[in-house]
């Protein structure tokens, strides 16, 4: 019950970015690799079965667990996006992402997967930690998937250094839990294969994992807010600056493009402005260099370890 | 219908691009990385000096020296401006040197006066001056207003 309430939990949180960041996505290209992020992994909490029978969409793939498979894929490229959102470069697209890795270790789960477990059984949650109880070839694949989770989970904790001060935690913390979650399933595996079972070890996955997730979502929405009221703060000060600028009679400069953004206006006005206190040697009040001092202290800001 | 003035902003752009495209300038590059991208593409050593002085500067926000003989010049702004404005008039320096029409060991010098408001401009010298605003508004877009990365994300 628990798991179905983290599972759901992480699902409405990553539906809910899908839909609220749609329009953004929409109008700009460099946030469509974070939405996708959050597609896949909705997509991915879906075939857990909580929602949608999982003999429903498992029986849609012949009904032999191959929806483990996709599952642990999407899992796995819903990270790597997300690494992606954190680290590309403003000018990286979808399309100009180094798909290889992902490709790379999908292929490798594929292959792992039908090799070592050419029986599977009819549709079922558990039906790996099930097999690997016997098999040591389910033990295998489920040794080498959450390895490769746990790598990409490790990646994840690297990218949240250039995130943005208040929601690096939640960042950390989702994949810090998503790490030790892997870990312990691996440690849960090879117990119940070659030892003997621990049932606080098997209990470890669900909430570690899940409330890693959720904790990650929780930074995503937090760095909605962050990025929010960076924009809103740029066109506050630009309709503070523009009437000081129309008293000093001062234009921005006449080569800007109509539809510059509010940061590049606000610099250019900003210059204009002091350009005009300068040649006419009318000195800003205290007001208005409070006002320039806050213009400066909003264009210098460094949001990120990474630049660009 | 094409105006006289729409004619020199055409001319202006098209100087600004080239002079622009000369140093390898990306995104989120600090202020010195700027000079340093400047001095490679043209291969010359810079100097920026920050005037404490500058009391019989009158309107005057920054001035160019630069011997072509000796492959160096030095970029002289007001210590006492705030960081951006004498990084914005450096620029406009940087301006100068990348404009190939105008590097050539001349003295340039950036008023606070618009070129546009400068009756005592010659039309190169008007065409000049507005071309290195050209080029530093552009460095100021480098600078200051690229997107960064973590407000691209989420």
């Amino acid at each position: 019950m628990v798991t179905v309430i983290l599972i759901d939990a992480a699902l409405v949180g990553l539906l809910l970015v899908v839909v609220l960041r749609a329009r953004v996505a929409w109008h700009q290209p460099r946030a469509r690799i974070a939405w996708l992020a959050a597609l896949v992994g909705s997509v991915a909490l879906l075939t857990q079965g909580t929602v949608i029978p999982l003999e429903m969409l498992d029986g849609l793939l012949g009904g032999t667990n191959i929806l483990k498979l996709v599952q642990n894929v999407l899992t796995m490229v819903a990270l790597w996006l997300g690494i992606q959102a954190g680290t590309a470069p403003v000018t990286a697209r979808i399309r100009s992402l180094r798909w290889w890795f992902p490709g790379f270790l999908a292929a490798v789960f594929a292959v792992v997967f039908f090799v070592a477990m050419p029986e599977r059984g009819t549709s079922s949650f558990h039906f790996l930690e099930d097999l690997a109880a016997t098999s040591t070839g389910a033990w295998a694949y489920g040794v080498l998937h959450m390895a490769g989770i746990a790598l990409v989970g490790l990646l994840l904790f690297r990218s949240a250094r250039g995130s943005l001060p208040g929601t690096r935690l939640f960042f950390r913390v989702g994949a810090v839990g998503i790490v030790l979650g892997c870990l312990s399933e691996i440690l849960d595996l090879t117990l119940s294969r070659f030892f003997v079972s621990d049932a606080l070890v098997s209990a470890l996955f669900d909430p570690l994992f899940y409330l890693g997730v959720v904790s990650f979502v929780v930074g995503i929405f937090v760095a909605s807010r962050i990025t929010t009221k960076i924009r809103r703060r740029g066109e506050e000060l630009l309709a503070r600056l523009e009437p000081v600028a129309r008293d000093r009679g001062a234009d921005s400069f006449p080569g800007l493009p109509a539809d510059a953004a509010a940061d590049t206006r606000l610099h250019a006005l900003r210059v204009a402005v002091e350009d005009d206190a300068i040649a006419t040697s009318t000195p800003l009040t205290p007001a208005q260099r409070a006002l320039l001092d806050d213009i400066d202290a909003h264009l210098t800001r460094r949001t990120t370890g990474a630049p660009s | 219908m094409v105006t006289e003035a729409d004619e020199v902003l055409v001319r202006v752009r098209e100087r600004a691009d080239r002079a622009f495209a000369r140093a390898d300038l990306t995104p989120g590059m600090t202020f010195d990385q700027v000079v340093h991208a400047v001095e490679r593409a043209l291969k010359i050593r810079l100097r920026v000096v920050r005037e404490a002085d500058t009391s019989g500067w009158g309107t005057l926000t920054g001035f160019l020296t630069f011997f072509a003989d000796r492959r160096e010049g030095s970029i002289h702004v007001r210590a006492a401006d705030a960081a951006i404005y004498s990084q914005f008039a450096a620029s406009h320096e940087l301006g100068h040197l990348l404009d190939d029409a105008h590097c050539s060991g001349a003295l340039h010098e950036r008023s606070s006066v618009s070129p546009h408001d400068n009756p005592q401009l010659s039309t190169p010298e008007y065409e000049a001056e507005l071309v290195a605003e050209h080029v530093a508004h552009r460095i100021a877009r480098l600078l200051y207003t690229s997107p960064r990365v973590a407000e691209s994300s989420w």
